[in-house]
């Protein structure tokens, strides 16, 4: 069976006419579209982080002007991605929201370390973070048993691995906000609750009682 | 033939495993104290719950022979076999109650990581856990560490039995010749050293502005878990979290000190330091050690990261001693491991960790010792070769004082290595088999038998139970060196089948007897 040509049969004008029909009516689309508004496809990797561009204009613009140009982005993370995704995040500035857990531990120049840990339930990651003393003074609450820390948002560089500090992960805050002062959450006393365990101990002596007579007698 | 339990074992058994679990309960005594002063009721309720189940367990127990007689070899290694498992049910009871926990499966794993020393944590929001809870978890690191018999023999506990106990345990030797005077000297020495580490550390922490009643506990944890060379820490950032070199050096050094045979504690004491230079394992740990750390040097030097010279010197070499002590001490963050440290670093903690320190020491692992053993025997070997036919080749090698290379520690030393590596190498296979990637499952196999402990992430919270039940077994089994266990599981299985089959057995061993005399 011998090939069939192009367009099946078609002559070549009409085929001509048909394109440029095609070519108006494209254009007449994409006009149409420009005038309603159709928004433009999102750039950046689906499910990749959220770069937290300018917020305002002016006073507020959060452009950090130590970064280098291409690399001035704020990156709106979690303490948990910025391990996940190291590599992604490293020496780049980043916010992160979290707990403020354990002591304040002194640093070097007057500032001081803490440990900021991830506030989702099921994944407890930390950093280290370093702020001045004044960021330090905000926080009114390290977080451990019976002490609910206070919820600190931070914004400074992560490294990593720092090279000022041995190869530690952590990040060096520009600014940082309290987000909630946490609270202090004694355990308060119930002598019920511990009814079951002197219950299990008299249960446990009278028992180390017994044994002790049973063997003084086969004596 | 194998010999299986009587009913009169069985009672003999029983009756002073009871007693090892009415010495653990003084254990609690600790965290009870702890909840007691800081106010922390609610864990109060628990441990108080707790040690009442231990004195009834014990005191139970105890009644299935009222005056037992003395221990059989047989009847030891049950009793210290099956004394590690029950304990870590018992344990793992408080633990189970205070929500950090999944489920009672999780605390048992941390029970067990607990008392075998392994130090490889699955709890959950460590930095809100309580001073009791944490305080229970580091003596559980003391007990273990020191061994559970050691502890009731050092309180004169067992009476004429308490040899054969004490061999169970995994300890090589008696230091004098009283096993009693022996426990007594190695709790003496491990006090010493914990309480000297808890003062420095405990200093340094309050210069770092941490408070006084933190400092003190924290250093009390740290040191306990380092010269146990265990690995819990009461902090999610590990050793990182105190920001400190001087922190990290007093560790490394009580690490060490923790890794060395008691036996070399008791010469130095004794002013025989050549000793402890001359003793063969000493030297073999410094030629091993120096080779790592000129390896990893290299390895690490040409990473992407980790490659100037303050950072290796610091985290290096952090993680070297912390793995070669079996401690588990982390100074780099468990995804650092894997993201930021080379392939042949990462393996070289492994393999650190697979071989483990001296023997007769609180450090886990193969021990420098056997792999010493098995070079001498190769030496041997050779020298039998070149030597003529009525030579008869000795091979000797130093530990307080010449020692001859015999059949049986060359057989003991085989049997052991084997074991550890067919370990090694099934826990791996078991880790890929649940999708991990290769290198981590072979890491995190040699980090549980070990009890080495460091993590790279497949020791999570969450981690499927399959493999959380054989790691499980894996820290139970290296802790005890497999003889113990593997002779109590054994006992265990012949006891348990049915006579008829035994019997079956017999007659057809004796027949083939027969065959093969005519």
């Amino acid at each position: 069976m011998g090939a069939v040509g192009g367009n099946g049969g078609i002559s070549p004008r009409i085929a001509a006419l048909g394109r440029r029909a095609g070519a108006i009516a494209l254009a007449a689309a994409l006009g149409l579209a420009c005038i309603i508004g159709i928004p433009a496809p999102a750039s950046g990797v689906p499910g990749g982080p959220q770069q937290a561009f300018a917020e305002s204009i002016g006073d507020e613009n959060l452009v950090d002007p130590t970064q280098r140009a291409d690399n001035s982005f704020i990156y709106d993370t979690t303490v948990a991605s910025l391990f996940s995704q190291a590599s992604l995040y490293n020496d780049r500035t980043v916010q992160v929201v979290g707990e403020v857990i354990g002591d304040c531990i002194r640093a070097e120049d007057g500032k001081s370390w803490i440990t900021l840990t991830e506030t989702n339930a099921d994944d407890k990651s930390s950093i280290s973070v370093l702020l001045s003393a004044d960021q330090a003074g905000q926080i009114s609450h390290y977080g451990r048993y019976g002490v609910e820390g206070t919820t600190l948002q931070v914004r400074g560089t992560y490294h990593q691995a720092c090279d000022e500090h041995d190869g530690l992960p952590d990040i060096h805050v520009t600014t940082s906000s309290v987000q909630a002062t946490g609270a202090d959450q004694p355990d308060t006393f119930h002598a019920a609750d511990l009814v079951p365990g002197m219950i299990a101990l008299i249960i446990g002596f009278a028992l180390m009682g017994a044994f002790y007579f049973a063997r003084e007698r086969t004596r | 033939m194998w010999q299986r339990l009587s009913f009169y074992d069985v009672r003999i058994i029983g009756h002073y495993l009871g007693v090892l679990i009415l010495v653990s309960a003084i254990g609690l005594l600790a965290p009870i104290a702890t909840a007691i002063i800081f106010g922390e009721w609610q864990p109060l309720g628990r441990y108080l719950l707790a040690a009442g189940i231990f004195l009834i367990a014990g005191s139970a127990l105890r009644f299935l022979s009222i005056s037992p007689g003395r221990l059989s070899r047989q009847q030891a290694m049950a009793v210290t076999g099956l004394a590690w498992l029950a304990l870590a049910f018992f344990a793992a009871i408080p633990l189970a109650g205070s929500g950090h926990y999944s489920n009672y499966l999780d605390a048992l794993f941390e029970a067990v990581s607990g008392f075998t020393t392994t130090g490889a944590s699955i709890v959950r929001d460590l930095d809100h856990l309580s001073y009791a809870d944490n305080m229970w978890r580091f003596m559980m690191h003391l007990m273990g560490g020191l061994g559970l018999v050691v502890i009731a023999l050092s309180f004169g506990l067992f009476g004429k039995g308490g040899a054969s106990l004490f061999n169970s345990e995994a300890h090589s030797e008696h230091i004098v010749p009283n096993v009693v005077q022996t426990t007594q000297f190695i709790a003496k020495i491990t006090l010493t050293f914990i309480g000297i580490s808890t003062v420095i550390v405990g200093l340094v922490c309050l210069g770092l502005g941490i408070d006084p009643a933190r400092s003190l506990l924290q250093s009390l944890w740290l040191s306990i878990s380092a010269f146990m060379t265990a690995g819990f820490v009461p902090m999610s950032q590990n050793v990182m979290y105190y920001h400190s070199a001087v922190i990290e050096a007093v560790l490394v050094i009580i690490m060490l000190l923790g890794c060395i045979n008691f036996t070399l504690h008791a010469e130095i004491m004794k002013g025989r330091i050549r000793d402890f230079f001359d003793d063969m394992e000493v030297r073999y740990a410094a030629l091993w050690l120096g080779v790592i750390v000129i390896v990893l040097t290299a390895s690490l030097a040409g990473s992407r990261i980790f490659s100037d010279l303050p950072t290796i010197e610091r985290r290096g070499l952090f993680m070297v001693f912390a793995a070669f002590s079996t401690t588990g001490f982390q100074n780099i963050a468990s995804p650092q491991l894997t993201d930021a440290l080379s392939s042949g670093a990462f393996l070289i903690l492994a393999l650190l960790m697979a071989v483990g320190a001296c023997s007769g020491s609180t450090a886990g692992g193969i021990k420098i010792r056997r792999f010493g053993i098995l070079v001498k025997n190769i030496v041997s070997t050779l020298k039998e070769a070149l030597s003529p036919d009525s030579a008869r080749v000795v091979t000797m090698y130093n530990h307080a004082g010449k020692r001859v290379v015999t059949p049986g520690l060359i057989r003991e030393a085989t049997t052991v290595l084997l074991l550890y590596g067919v370990t090694y190498i099934v826990g791996a296979f078991i880790g890929i088999a649940h999708g991990y990637d290769a290198s981590q499952a072979i890491f995190e196999s040699v980090a549980m038998a070990s009890n080495g402990g460091i993590t790279s992430g497949i020791v999570v919270p969450g981690m499927p139970a399959s493999l959380e039940l054989f790691y499980l077994f894996e820290m139970w089994a290296g802790r005890l060196e497999f003889v113990t266990l593997l002779a109590l599981l054994i006992q265990l299985v012949v006891s348990l089948t049915p006579s008829r089959f035994l019997g079956w057995i017999h007659a057809h061993n004796e027949a083939r007897e027969k065959r093969a005399r005519r």
